[in-house]
């Protein structure tokens, strides 16, 4: 059964095919939204594979090692205009943005390379790359490792021998061992010195209420001063206990070759994770994805919020949620009982519908700046200066106008 | 086991003490309840009402007049008190805190005093030649606070004034002191007597101009130290400037060191221009204005001038470049006086504002920018001969006959009104009258530029791309959805569309700014081949599918063209995308955004409007079509089936039959669309340059009012006027989503009782939808 174009647009088909059209376009943007987010975020996880290739620019050659992070053709004429001797009519080329690393060596991380300029590319398997806590990331080949300064273990070549292997096995051992003592130094630096920060200074404050209230009884102030003595003494001891785990923390260090044969010395205690990923098979590959994707979320950010995790950034949104929701939520329910089951279907809840659509409706940066103008300028400043009985020892730091 | 209930009645007393207190109990819980979740009720109305008059609490202070009274000072009034020192005020300033002032008379002397008292601080005199005397006062800037005496002998003193805090014993101690900037010795300006004078000049560059009626001279001096720095020496160039017959009365030199201005007889004012190719020569002699000039000075930042004349007018006037580029003095705006003749003008130290006073002895506060009056107030009954600003503006001193009197100075926000906000203003440095939006600079002595035009257009503009994309799509799809969609598709489809509300706009402008906007620079005519395509190829498509034989239609039934579509749009994207370098080629020759900045002279940034509409698009379009879809799904079925049952076809019974009916509740979902669009923050802030200009080009940014408190607020001094505006910037916002969404809650309420009316099945199906209706 043919149907003529004339016949199928009388019809109004072609307006039903366009509506269906639009709901297809909304469905492509929803998912290929999504699927850009996911893909662009959550490739960034995957260990990739370590270059080696020598450039040629101007007859000097010299050796790059990194990670190919992105590519992009350009035309051959800016190029050249930029001040690169290029041969050929090809009307593009590729350039690549490459992770070289080793900002203690190079000065910069990435680096921008004509793809033309680059031979003998190969990824050797023997390449490593270290996450530090400085310098950002490094990569290199295993050559020894020294503990207090004196070798331990050596290695000369490029293959992969059985010797090396001993090498490399030894190194992670060493990583995961100066990892542990990290631990136990944070656990010491963060929590057992900070509760008695915290104990000592409630001692402080203890005294000056006893100071203020006029006190004089000396059996008081002894009881305190006798506790803050206890402190003290514990204090100097995790202190020792500290600096006997930092030199045990930086008793290790590795050497390593770089790209151009320089040879570079790092200490493990500023090591994070070390992997070899054109060593990797696809299992090992996951592992370390989902190693790096928890590091993601649980971890604090490292290197000025570059590396790392965003640990701190999911807690205050989620901790703002909470907040937010123990605070609003029985107002909102409560509103809606009324609605409902309580108030005479008339102009007062038209009226009131009317406000909750507004308040859904009014855009947040309104909220924002009544939230800063109302709670924090005017009734943080009314509170604060209703209950500015400020104890006498603070006055002098209200300055004088 | 039977037991028999009804044997026995048991022995129940309502009436017992505990019975009815847990009675009583019961009502007052109930009683509280009521009132509690009554009150919760009408909270929502109370929270919308106190973000309303929050926000009209901090605006409002913009729009007070100044207030005027005599200084206070723990609830004394500072009574007048005689003019310190001895003979003729020249000029009356005080510094800082407004404690100290300082009076030049005609007797050479410069006296500090106590502002509250009238006590002689310190007096000064200044080092006049032995049979010469003080003819004349020229001041460089206030805020500068150099001064120069015209002396009978040609020459000139020059003198700053200034002041040093201390807080021995925590308790503020302010010292005057006189420097001279060009040394202690009088410099030579003129052979005759300096009737009149004029400096200006900073660091080691100085110009006085000086002469008599009709007669002036200019000495240009340069500092500069010696080798080891303890001499300063002092290089004199003299000029004889051009002569003027008009009687010149007063004389004012621009801070360029290049325009001089001159106040003649009848109100002609003449412009020298001292960096001409051959030497000084008159640039322009006009009449400025009827009756004769009474004040010449200069505004803050000395690129205005302000003329008052004896019929109480004060017009403002700057260099303007003309077609010729030439600079022309040119009026720019008169501001409402007195009938009164004008006896002294004193600017602001700080602010583009001044204030004059007449033989009315009434005292009136301006602001330039604004043009408006702040106050007008008289004063007293005697003649008033001189008025001077502290530098905060906050206290005025008045002159009445060597009688002083401090007055304390009510006016923070003068530079605010009506037309400084929604009209264009002549700003000074520029052509022509203009909306501008620039709110602070580096310097001091910038003129704030509070026109929130540019920031409403720019939230128009973005709200009118977003909902060009926005619209056709969601209300198409929302039409499909829920007349042709199979339900069991429909189910699946609605939630996912309604998915993209929940997705946080940051994530959008986000992607907008560092993905979509280079990625559209470089396929932009791949982006527009697409728009032109997509449609052609659905449409192509459909037909070649009636096309097809029975068999392979009927194996997808009516209902789920949707789906088949998603791969026809698919590749004809990536089609369009992977010829877009060709067809830049053969249309653009190679380069569209290059074609489009040269041949179509269209500026084009890469975060541009087109980048917004799509991103905010993305943003709107959930609501439209949620909202589009419930009101199309709620038009009674036995409306459309009647319509089939007559032969109508499909389309038409929508386009005639449901349309019609859902068109309310459409109206309502647009307007809530626009709502959302026109304060959407973070996609404008993140996607577009955030450049507040006035252009429709859809290649070029905006900054919205959303966008503009996002970036402003942090950098704004509380209670500013800069914090107020933006206040007021938010009270728009607010109003005007507010008029939006009550209009569509409205329309909304009506179409539901409409609906309800007629037929009652379909409140079921809105009361279940209800959650996305409110």
């Amino acid at each position: 059964m043919n149907i003529s174009f004339r016949e199928w647009t009388k019809s109004g088909s072609p307006w039903v095919w366009l509506n269906a059209g639009a709901v297809a376009i909304s469905i492509i943007m929803v998912v290929g939204l999504l699927a850009l987010i996911a893909v662009r975020g959550l490739s960034h996880f995957w260990p990739a594979d370590i270059m080696q290739a020598n450039s040629t620019v101007n007859g000097s050659t010299t050796q790059m090692i990194g990670e190919v992070v992105q590519s992009e053709d350009v035309p051959t004429i800016q190029l050249r205009e930029a001040g690169n001797d290029l041969p050929g009519d090809e009307e593009f080329m590729v350039r690549s943005l490459i992770k070289i690393g080793n900002r203690d060596v190079n000065r910069a991380d990435f680096t921008w390379s004509i793809d033309y300029y680059l031979s003998d590319r190969e990824y050797p398997e023997m390449l490593f790359a270290a996450e530090r806590r400085e310098w950002g990331n490094f990569y290199g080949y295993l050559r020894a490792l020294k503990e207090n300064g004196e070798v331990v273990g050596s290695y000369d070549g490029y293959d992969k021998t059985p010797e090396y292997e001993a090498l490399w096995n030894d190194f992670e051992n060493r990583v995961e061992r100066a990892l542990d003592i990290q631990d136990d130094i944070y656990q010491i630096e963060k929590h057992r010195i900070g509760a008695i920060n915290y104990e000592l200074e409630r001692l402080r404050l203890k005294g000056r209420a006893l100071e203020l209230d006029g006190v004089t009884d000396q059996s008081q102030y002894d009881v305190l001063e006798k506790r803050r003595n206890e402190l003290n003494a514990e204090y100097e001891g995790l202190q020792q206990e500290l600096l006997d785990l930092y030199t045990l923390f930086n008793r290790d260090s590795y050497v390593a070759e770089v790209a151009n044969g320089q040879q570079v010395e790092v200490s493990l205690s500023k090591v994070v994770r070390i992997f070899r990923p054109n060593n990797m098979g696809f299992v090992e590959k996951v592992g370390h994805y989902f190693a790096k994707l928890w590091e993601f979320v649980s971890e604090d950010p490292r290197e000025a919020n570059t590396e790392g995790g965003i640990f701190p950034a999911i807690f205050g949104t989620v901790m703002m949620v909470i907040l937010m929701s123990i605070l609003v939520t029985p107002f909102g329910v409560v509103a809606a009982v009324y609605l409902r089951e309580y108030a005479k279907q008339g102009f007062v809840t038209r009226l009131i519908r009317i406000a909750v659509n507004n308040l859904a409706g009014v855009p947040s940066i309104v909220y924002g700046v009544f939230g800063l103008g109302f709670f924090v300028y005017f009734l943080g400043a009314t509170l604060m200066t209703c209950s500015s009985r400020k104890p006498s020892h603070l006055r002098h730091l209200v300055p004088r106008v | 086991m039977t037991t028999d209930n009804s044997s026995a009645i048991p022995d129940l007393d309502f009436n017992t003490a505990s019975a009815k207190r847990s009675r009583k109990f019961r009502a007052l819980k109930d009683k509280m309840a009521s009132s509690l979740i009554g009150f919760g009720g009408v909270s929502v109305i109370i929270a919308i009402l106190l973000i309303f008059f929050y926000l009209l609490y901090e605006v409002q202070p913009l729009f007070n007049s100044a207030k005027i009274h005599q200084w206070q000072d723990n609830e004394q009034v500072i009574e007048a008190y005689p003019a310190p020192g001895e003979g003729e005020t020249l000029y009356l300033t005080m510094e800082e805190q407004a404690e100290i002032g300082l009076r030049v008379t005609d007797q050479g002397q410069l006296n500090f005093f106590n502002s509250r008292t009238g006590d002689i601080m310190k007096q000064v005199q200044a080092d006049i030649p032995a049979g010469a005397s003080v003819t004349s006062f020229a001041l460089a800037s206030e805020s500068s606070r150099i001064f120069a005496l015209g002396l009978s002998n040609g020459q000139a003193l020059v003198f700053k004034h200034e002041y040093k805090s201390e807080y021995p014993d925590g308790e503020r101690v302010i010292t005057p002191s006189v420097s001279y900037p060009l040394g202690e010795a009088p410099i030579d300006v003129a052979d005759t007597s300096l009737d009149l004078l004029a400096i200006n000049g900073e660091e080691s560059e100085f110009l006085l101009v000086g002469g008599g009626k009709n007669y002036l001279n200019a000495a240009a001096l340069s500092l500069s130290e010696s080798l080891f720095g303890d001499e300063v020496e002092i290089e004199i160039d003299n000029q004889h400037l051009p002569e003027l017959n008009i009687d010149a009365t007063k004389v004012l030199l621009m801070p360029d060191r290049r325009w001089v201005l001159i106040a003649g007889n009848n109100g002609k004012v003449a412009v020298l221009d001292l960096r001409n190719g051959e030497g000084p020569a008159v640039s322009q002699l006009l009449d400025a204005t009827d009756g004769n000039i009474t004040t010449f000075d200069l505004l803050l930042g000395g690129n205005a001038l302000l003329l008052g004349n004896d019929l109480g007018m004060v017009s403002q006037w700057f260099l303007v470049r003309d077609e010729q580029n030439l600079w022309q003095l040119t009026k720019i705006r008169e501001f409402e006086g007195a009938d009164a003749a004008l006896v002294d003008l004193t600017t602001e130290h700080r602010r583009k504002g001044f204030a004059t006073v007449d033989t009315d002895n009434t005292l009136r506060i301006y602001n330039s920018t604004a043009h408006r009056t702040a106050l007008s107030e008289k004063l007293s009954d005697k003649p008033i001969d001189m008025i001077a600003f502290a530098p905060r503006a906050n206290a005025l001193l008045t002159e009445q006959d060597k009688v002083l009197t401090l007055y304390k100075i009510e006016n923070e926000h003068p530079d605010v009104s009506w037309s400084a906000l929604w009209e264009e203003v002549w700003y000074e440095g520029y052509d022509e009258p203009k909306y501008i939006w620039q709110s602070s600079a580096a310097n001091n002595d910038f003129e704030p530029k509070y026109s929130l035009m540019p920031l409403a257009f720019g939230t128009l503009k973005a709200a009118f791309y977003a909902m060009l994309l926005a619209t056709p799509l969601a209300i198409c799809g929302a039409i499909y959805t829920a007349y042709f969609m199979v339900p069991t598709l429909r189910r699946k489809v609605k939630p996912f569309i309604e998915l993209m509300e929940a997705l946080p706009t940051v994530i959008l402008g986000f992607l907008a700014g560092l993905w979509l906007a280079p990625f559209m620079e470089d396929n932009l005519p791949g982006i527009f081949t697409c728009l032109i395509i997509v449609p052609l190829a659905i449409v192509a498509f459909g037909f070649c599918w009636a096309q097809l034989p029975q068999k392979i239609r009927f194996m997808i039934p009516d209902g789920w063209d949707a789906l088949l579509l998603i791969p026809v749009v698919i590749l004809t994207t990536l089609f369009g995308l992977s010829i877009s370098s060709g067809v830049e080629g053969a249309l653009f020759g190679g380069d569209m955004r290059a074609w489009i900045t040269d041949d179509l002279g269209i500026s084009y940034d890469q975060r541009n409007a087109l980048v917004v509409g799509i991103a905010m698009g993305f943003a709107v379009i959930p609501t439209i079509f949620s909202i589009t879809e419930d009101a199309i799904f709620a038009v009674p079925k036995h409306l459309s089936y009647g319509s089939l049952a007559l032969g109508a076809t499909p389309w038409q019974t929508l386009t005639r039959v449901v349309l019609p009916t859902a068109s309310p509740g459409i109206f309502s979902a647009v307007m809530i669309g626009m709502g959302r669009a026109v304060g959407e923050t973070m996609i404008v802030l993140m996607a577009t340059g955030n450049t507040p200009i006035m252009d429709m080009n859809i290649f070029e940014g905006m900054r919205t009012l959303a966008a503009n408190i996002a970036v402003e607020m942090p950098e704004s001094e509380v209670g500013s006027s800069h914090y107020r505006i933006l206040f007021l910037a938010a009270f728009v916002l607010f109003l005007f989503t507010f008029v939006v969404n009550t209009l569509a809650e409205l329309v909304r309420q009506s179409l539901r009782k409409n609906t309800v009316h007629c037929n009652p099945s379909v409140t079921e199906d809105l009361k279940k939808n209800e959650h996305l209706l409110s």
